[in-house]
């Protein structure tokens, strides 16, 4: 009975034209369409050093933790050029435009710079983000002074591998919520379960419930018929945004398919619990799934790469909610960061997402009868 | 024979309309049982009541001696449904849709070929065994909608409305499909709003009107509830208005109309009616083109026991 229901499931799945092309034609055409728009994005945008100038006085020099940082960013990272100057040749230079702003410690740290550019929001966002550890720092020190370098070290150390790694490149985050888009998409195949077990939802499902066949069990090989379908989309995407369009996902492979495969079950129970949300269409169900699917991947920054760091600025709760999310960062920290610390993060948040959803699915499913069909 | 479902005082309310109320009866083993009325006459929730698909306010329902519940599957496996609305996959051809269904009650793969085979021979779709439904006529489809319903050979059959909008050979096969499944010993419970179909086929009809029985028995029992005996028309080229008058004055006459050269008469019970009518009209020497008469039909008692027709 189990192979009948199986084998018929994956039959019938893989022949329904609109779902195949919704999640797996769709993010091919688009994985595509991103590889075109986006091939000559990094090469224009290679890293060449900012040319800034530090005003050389007394305070800079008793600021021996910037002083440090400063050396760091200019000598080992490679991000600043930088030329060490008393303040009037520091203003004539930025008046020739020889550099693109100079860094003056008062009481303060203050950059002076002559016009708006990403060169110049880099530079103060180095003084923003010392600012912030320094006062990390300094909290510190007032309790227990002898960790204080430790942490200083580490922090620095942190902060300067964060912005400085040389494969950081802007267009694979797009790459990452596509995947993430894609498991969601997974919820097609949820909705499409649901809708065939269910008495309300089908007359399929009505003469299913009809047959000696458990409704749970049925519905078990079918979302186990979904995942598989959905996994394996979610596999030749992958391959070939990575062996065909030369995209770098890094090489922890296992981290990724693990990811991978609970995001496909996060994207199914996401659909299950849209298909249970309302007694409209498959059609109409599959309507909110891609609108929800395609607002939350807009969130993770799919078509805007700034709303990602927006969201999770000013509403980090819906940045800790949203799955493509989560699978977006969850690939990003397999790539930029040596420990799978984020990574598991992330991975668990999926994993709650999904419980949730089956456990809700769960409640509404164990309804035998029904008031109206 | 003995009574293989049995439901008693069912009621079944849809917010504030009463679908359903104080329906009791019982189906004969191996009888055909056709549920006749209107459409929102509640034959439908009947249907899926006794499925156990929807809930029910009050009342119980038992089948083949056992409490009909979502989980009794003993007595699943020996029913079978045809969905008023065709329920087959798309991208299934026929002969897979059939087999599918059918392999959800029979394990054994031969006997389950052997099955769909027979169901597809009894619903004539033999020469469309690998169309695709969309490639199929609506005739040709409820045809499959039987076959699917049907193929595991169940032991009881529920037919809600199997024969709505289908072609005239296609109804035909239908109906003879399920007079042959009868045959072969399967109780079947038929609801349709087409008396037609219910006098050819069943055995016993409750007829239905707004969620309550106002009538039961057989075709014979039902008719002869009605007051009429029988309905002539008769072509008439021309007729005047004081003759039209002398009719209604004949024997047992209850009813005369004129219309578009037709006269139609309705009389009560009584004998000889045909005999006077044909002698008054010698008498008067009224000429006529065409003369027919016929019983009265389940449309009739329908309408004299609720004051509106079947099909309104």
């Amino acid at each position: 009975m189990f192979f009948h229901i199986f084998i018929n499931k994956l039959k019938i799945l893989l022949k329904n034209k609109s779902m195949i092309f919704w999640t797996l034609f769709f993010p091919l055409a688009l994985a595509t369409f991103f590889y075109l728009a986006f091939s000559n994005i990094d090469s224009n945008e290679k890293f060449t050093e900012i040319d800034i100038a530090i005003v050389d006085n007394e305070q800079f020099q008793n600021n021996v933790d910037f002083k440090h940082l400063m050396a760091s960013l200019s000598n080992e990272e490679n991000i600043f050029n930088t030329d060490y100057v008393n303040i009037d040749v520091a203003k004539k230079l930025l008046e020739d435009n020889r550099i693109k702003g100079y860094i003056l410690v008062e009481d303060e740290i203050n950059v002076y710079i002559k016009e708006n550019g990403i060169s110049q929001t880099i530079i103060k966002s180095v003084i923003d983000n010392f600012y912030q550890i320094n006062s990390a720092v300094n909290h510190i020190f007032i309790e227990k002074q002898e960790i204080t370098n430790i942490i200083l070290a580490d922090l620095n150390q942190n902060y300067f591998n964060d912005i400085s790694n040389d494969k950081i490149s802007s267009t694979v985050t797009y790459f990452y919520t596509l995947i993430g888009m894609v498991c969601l998409y997974g919820g097609f195949f949820g909705v499409n379960a649901l809708n065939e077990s269910e008495s309300n939802l089908s007359k399929r499902a009505a003469r299913l419930n009809v047959s000696p066949i458990h409704k749970l069990k049925f519905l078990l090989i079918s979302l186990l018929v979904a995942f598989i379908i959905q996994y394996m989309e979610t596999l030749i995407l992958l391959s070939y945004v990575v062996y065909i369009l030369k995209v770098d996902f890094g090489n922890q492979i296992l981290p990724i398919i693990i990811l991978t495969a609970n995001g496909t079950i996060a994207g199914i129970s996401f659909g299950a619990i849209v298909g249970l949300s309302n007694k409209g269409s498959e059609n109409t169900k599959t309507g909110i799934l891609v609108s929800v699917t395609m607002l939350l991947s807009f969130l993770a920054g799919m078509m805007i790469g700034d709303i990602k760091y927006l969201i999770e600025k000013n509403i980090p709760l819906l940045a800790k909610i949203n799955p493509v999310n989560m699978i977006t960062d969850a690939l990003y920290s397999l790539y930029y960061y040596n420990n799978l610390d984020k990574y598991f993060s992330n991975l668990f948040s999926l994993i709650i997402f999904s419980f949730i959803m089956i456990t809700v699915s769960y409640i509404i499913l164990r309804r035998k009868k029904y008031d109206s069909i | 024979m003995k009574n293989v479902i049995e439901v008693k005082k069912l009621n079944k309310k849809y917010k504030n309309l009463q679908a359903v109320q104080d329906l009791s009866f019982e189906v004969k083993e191996k009888e055909i049982l056709g549920l006749l009325g209107p459409n929102g006459s509640g034959k439908t929730t009947t249907i899926n009541c006794l499925l156990s698909l929807l809930n029910f306010d009050s009342g119980s329902i038992n089948i083949l001696g056992k409490e009909m519940t979502p989980d009794a599957y003993d007595i699943k496996s020996k029913i079978g449904v045809v969905f008023q609305d065709v329920a087959v996959f798309e991208e299934l051809t026929v002969i897979e849709n059939i087999t599918y269904f059918c392999g959800l009650y029979i394990k054994d793969k031969k006997i389950r070929n052997r099955y769909v085979e027979e169901a597809i021979d009894l619903v004539g779709l033999n020469d469309f065994k690998d169309f695709y439904p969309k490639k199929l006529s609506g005739g040709l489809l409820r045809r499959l909608n039987i076959a699917c319903g049907i193929a595991h050979k169940p032991s009881i059959i529920f037919l809600d409305e199997p024969t709505v909008a289908v072609d005239p050979q296609s109804r035909n096969n239908i109906l003879e499909g399920i007079k042959k499944l009868n045959k072969e010993g399967a109780t079947i419970i038929y609801t349709t709003h087409y008396m037609e179909e219910v006098e050819i086929l069943c055995d016993r009809i409750i007829i239905l009107d707004k969620g309550i029985i106002i009538a039961s028995g057989t075709s014979k029992e039902l008719k002869e509830l009605t007051s009429i005996e029988e309905k002539v028309t008769i072509e008439i080229d021309d007729l005047k208005q004081e003759i039209i008058e002398e009719f209604k004055k004949l024997k047992n006459v209850e009813n005369v109309s004129y219309d578009s050269k037709l006269l139609y008469i309705t009389y009560k019970k009584g004998k000889d009616n045909l005999i006077n009518l044909i002698e008054f009209m010698k008498t008067k020497k009224i000429k006529y083109n065409k003369f027919f008469s016929e019983l009265p039909t389940l449309n009739d008692v329908f309408l004299e026991l609720t004051g509106k027709e079947l099909r309104d």
